[in-house]
C-alpha cells in the first residue's frame, strides 16, 4: 500500500542535480547517523537519537541561505540541521557519546544543541516562540538578520504554536518556521491527528506560506532561498512546508510502520536513487566521507566522559545591616519606579504582558504610564502566558532584558514550560554558551476576594528548579531596588520568577520595624530580612511576601499581650533558599514557627523546616499554612482560611507551651 | 593580625586552679564598649564579673560552662572584628600587647578560607552577625514586664542590654541564679564537659549539672548527719477566687489544675524538679508529678508521668482514674514509679498549713492546705507551703516560684472562660500536642477546631 504518497516520484535521469559539494553535506548527514546507529548496537553511546535519515535536505536547503548572524532553533530531530551549518562532526559525536569535548560538553546530548547559531530543545512546540523572540530581538535591533524554527508535523498538535504564528504576524518578526511534513509523530500517523489543511493554519494568521519537497533538492534550494530573501528583506514571518519521508525508525528501533510503505519512501528518496542509478559517483565521495567520520570517532573519543557535577553555590559569609531606604510610598509605585529606572538605564530592557499599556496601565496599575514613556518597549500581548515567556526566553538569549507580567500568579502555570524546560535549561545544557535572564512578574495569594482561581499563592510548584531564583517581594525591603539588580548586571543573570503578593500593592514600603525591634538584612543580593530584638527571644517566625505584615502584627501582640519576644526571619530570595544564615538567628531561641499563605503540603515551610532540621535536630517547630482546600470568594470562609496574625498568635502560644 | 587586648584572669584565690566560665555576655564577634560587662566567671569564693578593658570584637576562647586554668585568657577584643571561629581554645602567651593608640593594624588580617567551609555540610560555622548596638532600638517593656519593674522598684538601667523587656528578662534580675545561661532552646542540654552521674537508685531520665563551688562548700557543711536532703520551706497564701473560677468552667478539680499549673512551672525552676548527689544536681529531663494520696488506706504517690505536655483536661481524667484505682486497692507499680516533684493535699484533713518532707530522689514538695476564711469575710485562701532543698536551690528560687505559681491559679480569674479560645478540639478539648502524639490534628470547621477523632466518631 502507498496511497499516502502525495507526490508521484520523479525518475533521476531527466533532472538537475545539485552541486557535488551539496550532495556530499546531505550525503554526509546520512552516514554520519548511520554511524550512530551502529555506535549505539556496539554499547559506544548511550541515551536517545532521532535520525534525520530521508529528511537531509530540508537542513542542506536551509543552511545553503544563511548567514552566521542568523539563528536556526530546531527540535529532537536536530542533527542534520546542526551538521548541515557548521560540518563539525567530531563536536556532536562527543556529545552524543557524553564526552567533555561535544559541543555542550556532553550536558544536552542529540536534543539539546548549542553551537554557531543552531540551538535545539527537545519539547514539542516550546521552541518556536523562543524562536519568535529571537526574531523580535533582531527587528529591534535593526539589520537584516533572521530567526528560523523547525518544527515537525505532529507538532501542529501544540497550541503555543498558534500563539506564536499570531505573535509573529502581529508584531512583523524576520521569523522563517520550516515544517517537515514526514506524516508522523513517533508512532501516530497525521490521519489520525490533523483536521483541516496544514498551509490554512498558517494563512490564518495573514502569514504568507510556501511550499517544497525533498525528493527533488534542487527545487527545495531554490524554494527555501526564496524564503529566506522573503523574510529577510520584508521582515514578515514566513510558513515553509517541506513534504519528506523519516526512512528509520522515530528514534531507534521503534518502527511499526507497514514495511512496504517504507520501501516505497526509500524508492523515492534522492539519496538511495543516485546510490542506485550512479553507484560510480557515490562510491568515492562515500569513502571520503567514512574516513572522515572514523577520525571524528577517534577524536570524540579522546576526550573525557563528562562527569563533573556542578558546584552548590556557596552562600558565603553574611553580614547584617541596617540598609534602611526613605521612601513612604507604597509597594505598588516602588515596583513602578524600579521599572522605570530600568527602563530609562538600559536600553535592552522591555517589558511585556497583557494589559500593562496606558492608559489602563496593568491590572494592578503597576506600569502605569510607562508605554507613553517608552512606546515600543512596554507592549500590550495577547492572551497568551506560555509565548510571551517563550517570546522573553528569545529575547533573552538575544541579549535582551524582558519583563513579563503574568497577570494572576494563577496563571503562571500556563508559562510552566517555557520556565522549567526552557528558561531554566538552557544556561546548563548549552553549558554556560548562553544565559536566559528573563524576570517574570506576577501578582499572587489571596483576601482580595477573587476566587478559587485569582487568589492562588502556587509558588511552590515552581519553587526547587534549578537555574531559576524566586523571589517574593516585601515591603521591608524596597521594590524598586529589586527591579533595578534583576534588570541589570550588578547580580548572577538568570531566569527570576518574582511574586508580588497583592495584598502588599497598597502597603508602604519602609524599613519601620514594630517598635522595640529593627530591621536587618543580609548582605545577599536579595537579602534576608531579619526582625531583631535586643535580649533573648521566645521563638522566630519565618515567613515571606504576603504574609509579612501578619507577622509583624502578631510580633507586636504576642509581646503586648502574652509578653512574649518574637522575632521576624522574611527572606526575599525564596529560591535558592539561603537556609544557613537564618540557622543562628534561630538557634537564638531554638524555637521557629513558619509561615506560608499557601497551601503546607510540599511548601517552602515544610521544606525549610526539614532542611534546619538537618542543620539542627534540637529545633522545636511548627507551621502555619492555608486550610487545604481551594479557596473561596465568600470574604468570611477566605479571611478564615488564610493565616493571619491571630492564627500566628496562637500557634505560637501553641509552640511555646 | 589586628591589634588584641586580652581579657585575663588573676588566680583570685590560691586553691583555685580553674575557675568556670558561667556566661559570656558579649557574643563571638560581636562590638564590645570599654567597660562593658563581658563575661562571668565562677570562682570558689564569689561570682566574678569580668569588664572589657578597651573597646573592640569579642573573640571567645571557651565556651560557657568551660572549666578555664588560672592565670588564663578567655578571650581577646580586637580593633577589627574577628575572622576566625569561637573557641579556638586557649590564647597562649601569644597575645601581643595591646599596641598603642593610633598604631595602624598590620595590613595583613589573616581570614578563615572560604573553602575550609565545605557548603551544605553538617552544622555551620554560624558567622557572626554584626547587629547595631543596644542604644538605636526604641526600649519597649511589655505590660506585665511594667508593672513587676514598677513593683520591685528595678531601675530600667538593669535592662539596658535588652530592646525587649518582659516578665522573664525581670524575673532574671531579680534572680540571677535560675536565669537559664543557654537560649531556651538548648535548656535541655547537658553542659559540655560534665559527666553523668547514674545512681543505681534512680531511675527517671536526668541530667547532671555541677553544683557551683560555693554550693558544693555550703551543701558539704549543711549536710553533715543529716541525710540527703537539707530542707527548708517557705508558704504563700493565696485567695480561692481563682480556683473557684476554674472550677466553675472546667469539669475538673483543684489538684488537677494545681498539678496542671506546678508541671508547667517546674520547666522554670528546674532546680526544684531535681535531686542532690555527691556536689551534682541531677536535674530531672521529664516533669514528673507525684501526688500523695491518703485516706487511711495508706499513703501513695500516683505519678503523672510528663504531665507538663498534657492539657488540664488530660490531667482531670488521669486524676481520676489514678483515684479509683488508689481506692480499689488497683495502683501498679508502674503508676508509682519515677516522680520528680510531688504535690501532698491535705486540706481534706482541714489542715491549715504543714511542712511537708521531700521524698526521696526529689528536690522539692509542695503541700496544700484547705481553705479558711477571715472572720466575716466571704473571701476564702490557703496556703501553699514549699520544702525544698537548700543543696540545689535557695529560698528566694523557692519564694518566686510560689508567688509564680500564686499569680497563675488567681489568673484564672481573668483568663477562666477565654480558654476555649486556645487551640483545642472544640468537642473532646484534646490539645493539638496531645493529638500529634496519637497521630491525629485539628482541623478547621465552622464551629472551631475539631480534631480527626472527634470526625470519625460521626
Ligand atoms: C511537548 C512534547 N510532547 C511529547 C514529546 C514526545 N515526542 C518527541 S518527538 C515526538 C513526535 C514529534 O512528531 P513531529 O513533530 O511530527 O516530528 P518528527 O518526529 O516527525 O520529526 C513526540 C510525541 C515531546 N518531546 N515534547
Amino acid at each position: 500500500m502507498s496511497t499516502f504518497i502525495a507526490t508521484p516520484s520523479k525518475a533521476m535521469t531527466g533532472f538537475t542535480l545539485p552541486d557535488e559539494r551539496l550532495i556530499r553535506k546531505a550525503l554526509g548527514i546520512r552516514l554520519f547517523e548511520q554511524r550512530i546507529l551502529r555506535l549505539f548496537s556496539e554499547g559506544r553511546l548511550f541515551g536517545t537519537v532521532h535520525t534525520c535519515i530521508g529528511q537531509e535536505w530540508t537542513g542542506v536547503a536551509l543552511a545553503e541561505h544563511l548567514r552566521p548572524e542568523d539563528t536556526v532553533f530546531s527540535n529532537h530531530r536536530c542533527h542534520g540541521h546542526y551538521l548541515a551549518r557548521t560540518g563539525n562532526y567530531a563536536g556532536l559525536f562527543a556529545e552524543l557519546m557524553g564526552r567533555e569535548g561535544g559541543i555542550c560538553r556532553g550536558r544536552g546530548g542529540s536534543q539539546h544543541i548549542c553551537d554557531s547559531n543552531v540551538f535545539s530543545n527537545g519539547i514539542q512546540g516550546g521552541i518556536v516562540p523562543v524562536a519568535a523572540g529571537i526574531a523580535l530581538a533582531k527587528k529591534l535591533r535593526g539589520g537584516s538578520d533572521i530567526s528560523c524554527v523547525f518544527v515537525g508535523d505532529g507538532t501542529l498538535g501544540e497550541g503555543v504554536l498558534y500563539e506564536s504564528l499570531n505573535l509573529a504576524s502581529l508584531w512583523s518578526l524576520p521569523l522563517l518556521l520550516v515544517l517537515e511534513n514526514n506524516r508522523y509523530a513517533q508512532s501516530t500517523s497525521q490521519a489520525q491527528t490533523l483536521a483541516g489543511c496544514i498551509d490554512d493554519r498558517a494563512r490564518a494568521f495573514g502569514i504568507r506560506t510556501l511550499h517544497g519537497d525533498t525528493w527533488d533538492p534542487v527545487q527545495l534550494i531554490a524554494t527555501m532561498g526564496e524564503a529566506v530573501d522573503f523574510v529577510r528583506e520584508a521582515r514578515r514571518p514566513l510558513f515553509l512546508r517541506v513534504d519528506t519521508d523519516r526512512l528509520m525508525a522515530h528514534s531507534k528501533s521503534d518502527d511499526d510502520r507497514d514495511p512496504e510503505e517504507i520501501a516505497a519512501c526509500r524508492e523515492r528518496d534522492f539519496l538511495h536513487r543516485l546510490q542506485r542509478e550512479e553507484p560510480g559517483f557515490v562510491q568515492p565521495i562515500s569513502a571520503g566521507l567514512e574516513a572522515e567520520l572514523d577520525a571524528a570517532v577517534r577524536q570524540a573519543e579522546s576526550t573525557p566522559p563528562t562527569d563533573l557535577a556542578e558546584p552548590v553555590a556557596d552562600e558565603g559569609a553574611v553580614r547584617w545591616t541596617l540598609t534602611g531606604f526613605e521612601p513612604h510610598e507604597r509597594v505598588v509605585h516602588r515596583i513602578y519606579a524600579g521599572l522605570r529606572a530600568a527602563l530609562e538605564e538600559n536600553g535592552d530592557v522591555l517589558l511585556l504582558g497583557e494589559d500593562i499599556e496606558a492608559p489602563y496601565g496593568g491590572a494592578f496599575k503597576v506600569t502605569r504610564d510607562l508605554s507613553r514613556l517608552f512606546p515600543e518597549r512596554v507592549r500590550n500581548t495577547p492572551i497568551s502566558e506560555q509565548a510571551i515567556t517563550g517570546l522573553s526566553n528569545g529575547l533573552a538569549l538575544a541579549g535582551m532584558r524582558p519583563a513579563v507580567e503574568i497577570m494572576f500568579g494563577d496563571f503562571l502555570l500556563l508559562a510552566a514550560d517555557q520556565i522549567v524546560n526552557h528558561a531554566a535549561k538552557f544556561e546548563f545544557m548549552y553549558a554556560g554558551q548562553v544565559k536566559a535572564p528573563i524576570v517574570l512578574r506576577t501578582p499572587m495569594g489571596g483576601k482580595r476576594g477573587y476566587g478559587p482561581t485569582h487568589s492562588q499563592s502556587l509558588e511552590k510548584h515552581i519553587l526547587g528548579v534549578p537555574g531559576t531564583r524566586i523571589l517574593a517581594l516585601h515591603h521591608r525591603f524596597d521594590p524598586a531596588q529589586v527591579y533595578q539588580r534583576l534588570l541589570s548586571d550588578v547580580v548572577p543573570a538568570m531566569p527570576t520568577i518574582v511574586i508580588e503578593n497583592k495584598i502588599l500593592y497598597g502597603e508602604k514600603a519602609s524599613p519601620d520595624a514594630v517598635e522595640g525591634f529593627r530591621w536587618f538584612h543580609s548582605s545577599h543580593d536579595f537579602p534576608v530580612s531579619y526582625l531583631r530584638a535586643e535580649g533573648r527571644p521566645d521563638l522566630a517566625i519565618f515567613c515571606y511576601g504576603g504574609m509579612l505584615p501578619d507577622a509583624e502584627k502578631a510580633v507586636d501582640r504576642l509581646f503586648a499581650e502574652h509578653d512574649i519576644v518574637a522575632e521576624i526571619i522574611c527572606p526575599l530570595q525564596i529560591y535558592p533558599l539561603q537556609a544557613q544564615p537564618m540557622l543562628p538567628l534561630v538557634q537564638r531561641s531554638g524555637r521557629l514557627l513558619l509561615v506560608e499563605e499557601g497551601h503546607g503540603f510540599c511548601g517552602l515551610a515544610a521544606e525549610l523546616m526539614a532542611g534546619l532540621y538537618e542543620l539542627d535536630r534540637s529545633l522545636a517547630m511548627r507551621r502555619v499554612y492555608s486550610h487545604p482546600q481551594h479557596i473561596p470568594s465568600a470574604k468570611p470562609l477566605e479571611l478564615r482560611l488564610l493565616p493571619d496574625a491571630g492564627r500566628i498568635v496562637d500557634e505560637a502560644l501553641e509552640l511555646l507551651r | 593580625m589586628t591589634p588584641a587586648t586580652p581579657i585575663a584572669l588573676e588566680r583570685e584565690n590560691v586553691n583555685d586552679e580553674f575557675v568556670t566560665l558561667v556566661k559570656w555576655f558579649v557574643g563571638h564577634g560581636e562590638r564590645v564598649e570599654a567597660d562593658a560587662l563581658v563575661a562571668e566567671v565562677e570562682t570558689s569564693k564569689a561570682n566574678v564579673e569580668v569588664h572589657a578593658s578597651v573597646a573592640g570584637y569579642l573573640v571567645q576562647a571557651y565556651p560557657e560552662g568551660a572549666e578555664v586554668p588560672v592565670p588564663a585568657t578567655i578571650g581577646q577584643i580586637l580593633e577589627q572584628p574577628p575572622t576566625s571561629p569561637s573557641f579556638a581554645g586557649p590564647i597562649a602567651s601569644a597575645v601581643a600587647p595591646a599596641p598603642a593608640a593610633g598604631v595602624p593594624a598590620p595590613a595583613a588580617v589573616v581570614r578563615a578560607p572560604a573553602a575550609a567551609v565545605p557548603a551544605a555540610s553538617g552544622r555551620p560555622a554560624a558567622s557572626l552577625p554584626e547587629f547595631a548596638p543596644v542604644g538605636e532600638y526604641r526600649q519597649r517593656v511589655s505590660p506585665v514586664a511594667a508593672r513587676m519593674i514598677e513593683a520591685h522598684g528595678i531601675p530600667l538601667s538593669a535592662f539596658a542590654n535588652k530592646s525587649v523587656v518582659r516578665k522573664q528578662d525581670v524575673l532574671d534580675h531579680l534572680n540571677p541564679q535560675s536565669a537559664p545561661v543557654a537560649s531556651p532552646g538548648f535548656a535541655g542540654r547537658v553542659a559540655p564537659g560534665v559527666a553523668r552521674h547514674a545512681p543505681a537508685d534512680i531511675t527517671q531520665p536526668y541530667q547532671a549539672i555541677r553544683l557551683s563551688r560555693m554550693k558544693q562548700s555550703e551543701g558539704a557543711n549543711l549536710a553533715a548527719g543529716v541525710g540527703n536532703a537539707i530542707s527548708s520551706s517557705v508558704t504563700v497564701t493565696c485567695f480561692t477566687r481563682g480556683l473557684r473560677k476554674i472550677l466553675e468552667e472546667q469539669d475538673s478539680s483543684a489538684p488537677a489544675v494545681l498539678i496542671h499549673e506546678v508541671s508547667r512551672l517546674l520547666r522554670k525552676y528546674p532546680s526544684l524538679n531535681a535531686t542532690y548527689r555527691d556536689g551534682t544536681m541531677l536535674q530531672y529531663e521529664e516533669v514528673n508529678i507525684g501526688f500523695a494520696m491518703d485516706d487511711g488506706r495508706g499513703l501513695k504517690v500516683a505519678a503523672f508521668p510528663r504531665c507538663d505536655e498534657l492539657s488540664l483536661t488530660a490531667i482531670t481524667v488521669l486524676l481520676r482514674e489514678l483515684t479509683v484505682a488508689y481506692i480499689e486497692d488497683k495502683l501498679t507499680p508502674v503508676q508509682l514509679a519515677n516522680a520528680t516533684f510531688t504535690i501532698t493535699d491535705l486540706s481534706g484533713f482541714g489542715v491549715s498549713g504543714f511542712q511537708p518532707l521531700i521524698s526521696e530522689n526529689q528536690g522539692a514538695i509542695l503541700g496544700v492546705g484547705a481553705e479558711q476564711f477571715f472572720p466575716e469575710s466571704p473571701q476564702g485562701f490557703y496556703t501553699l507551703t514549699l520544702t525544698f532543698d537548700h543543696q540545689l536551690s535557695n529560698g528566694r528560687t523557692a519564694a518566686l516560684f510560689l508567688n509564680d505559681l500564686k499569680d497563675r491559679l488567681q489568673s484564672y480569674e481573668e483568663t477562666a472562660g477565654k480558654a476555649k479560645a486556645a487551640l483545642v478540639c472544640s468537642s473532646c478539648y484534646r490539645t493539638a500536642a496531645e493529638l500529634r502524639q496519637v497521630h491525629h490534628r485539628l482541623l478547621l470547621s465552622a464551629d472551631g477546631y475539631f480534631c480527626t477523632i472527634c470526625a470519625q466518631g460521626w
